[in-house]
């Protein structure tokens, strides 16, 4: 009873059962307390081969790597509303999600200024507009890609080199990448009457609206 | 005073009315029966406006200037007859009312590009007003 608290009058903290197993734990330490206490020692100097078989901890299911789900309301082409960040209130077209879980989106950059990046999804409102994204490739694309490029770190004159090194071949090849990306988008984009404009435009809330009440 | 009623629209059996709270909340209603100061026994029908027969406080109805000539408490065949044959809901839908609220129920469930549209056009309207209005 000792080990049973009671947390009211009548309540006890463990149920029966737990009890019941608790005392039998207790049984079975009492009857071989002292063959555990060899056994164990085996286990720790590895030098013999266990003759029962050694519990052995399952699998963590905590560290295995779940892949992110897409939300249910985006969908290739579909226009997000951006919600932080530098591009905060901006509509931008989403073209698919990578592996790190990240959403590759495009503003078109001619439109609205954005350009190819990555977003999480939680700081993005998907709207029920979508954009055919059919004609754009975007398989060059990947979580490497957006990988920083690492700035040397010896003095001054490194830095300047590494400047040098990167920038204008490591531009032009952005830009490219960025039209070739956007050109198909533009076109299917200007197919649809004023929806340039509605992706130029930022997002606004006005008066007496909320958004949670609204349908996007 | 007394002899000219100032109102036109009573709580009496087969009064149109609008319920404006509650689960039924927007949808039209015909008051068959009256319980007491508070309350009435309204009655949709349930297969015209999806509103069974139930009683209901009338702080939650807003009447309307339609009236069907129905007795206290008549059966829903005889409410529906009454109702198709006046084409009261046609009349109702007709009315500036019935339609504002038809217009706010499209407008709240506009998706964010249509409500992009609508701004579009508003603006483009209020250009021309002003064109118009500068010619003279």
């Amino acid at each position: 009873m000792g080990r049973n608290e009671m947390l009211a009058p009548g309540v006890p903290k463990y149920g029966r059962s737990k009890m019941m197993k608790m005392r039998k734990a207790n049984q079975y330490a009492k009857k071989g307390g002292e063959k555990k206490k060899v056994e164990e020692k085996k286990v720790t100097y590895g030098k013999y081969v266990e003759a029962d078989p050694v519990k052995v901890p399952l699998p963590s299911t905590k560290r295995s790597s779940r892949p992110t789900k897409l939300k249910k309301t985006i969908k290739p082409g579909s226009v997000l509303i951006v919600l932080s960040g530098r591009f905060m209130g901006k509509r931008v077209v989403f073209l698919k999600q990578l592996p790190s879980g990240l959403l590759l989106v495009t503003g078109p950059y001619k439109l609205n200024g954005c350009p190819i990046r990555r977003i999480n999804q939680a700081y993005v409102i998907a709207t029920s507009t979508t954009v055919d994204i059919s004609g754009v490739n975007t398989d060059k694309i990947d979580d490497a890609y957006f990988a920083r490029v690492k700035e040397a770190k010896e003095g001054e004159e490194g830095f300047f080199d590494n400047q040098e090194k990167i920038n204008p071949e490591w531009l032009e090849k952005r830009k490219a990448d960025q039209k070739a990306i956007d050109e198909p988008l533009l076109a299917a984009v200007s197919k649809v009457s004023l929806l340039a404009e509605y992706l130029q435009a930022p997002f606004t809330l006005s008066k007496g609206q909320a958004p949670h009440m609204m349908k996007f | 005073m007394a002899g000219v009623s100032m109102f036109k629209r009573f709580v009496e059996p087969g009064r149109l009315a609008l319920i404006t709270f509650g689960p039924c909340a927007g949808k039209m209603c015909t008051i068959v029966d009256i319980v007491d100061q508070k309350r009435v026994v309204v009655d949709g029908p349930e297969s015209v406006t999806g509103v069974r027969r139930h009683m209901m406080p009338i702080k939650r109805l807003s009447l309307t200037d339609f009236r069907m000539k129905v007795k206290r408490g008549c059966r829903e065949k005889t409410l529906k007859k009454a109702l198709t044959e006046g084409e009261i809901m046609k009349k109702w839908e007709a009315t500036s009312w019935a339609k504002k609220l038809k217009t706010q129920e499209t407008r709240k469930n506009m998706t964010d590009f249509e409500r992009f549209k609508v701004m579009a056009a508003k603006q483009k309207r209020s250009k021309e007003v002003k064109k118009a209005l500068k010619k003279k």
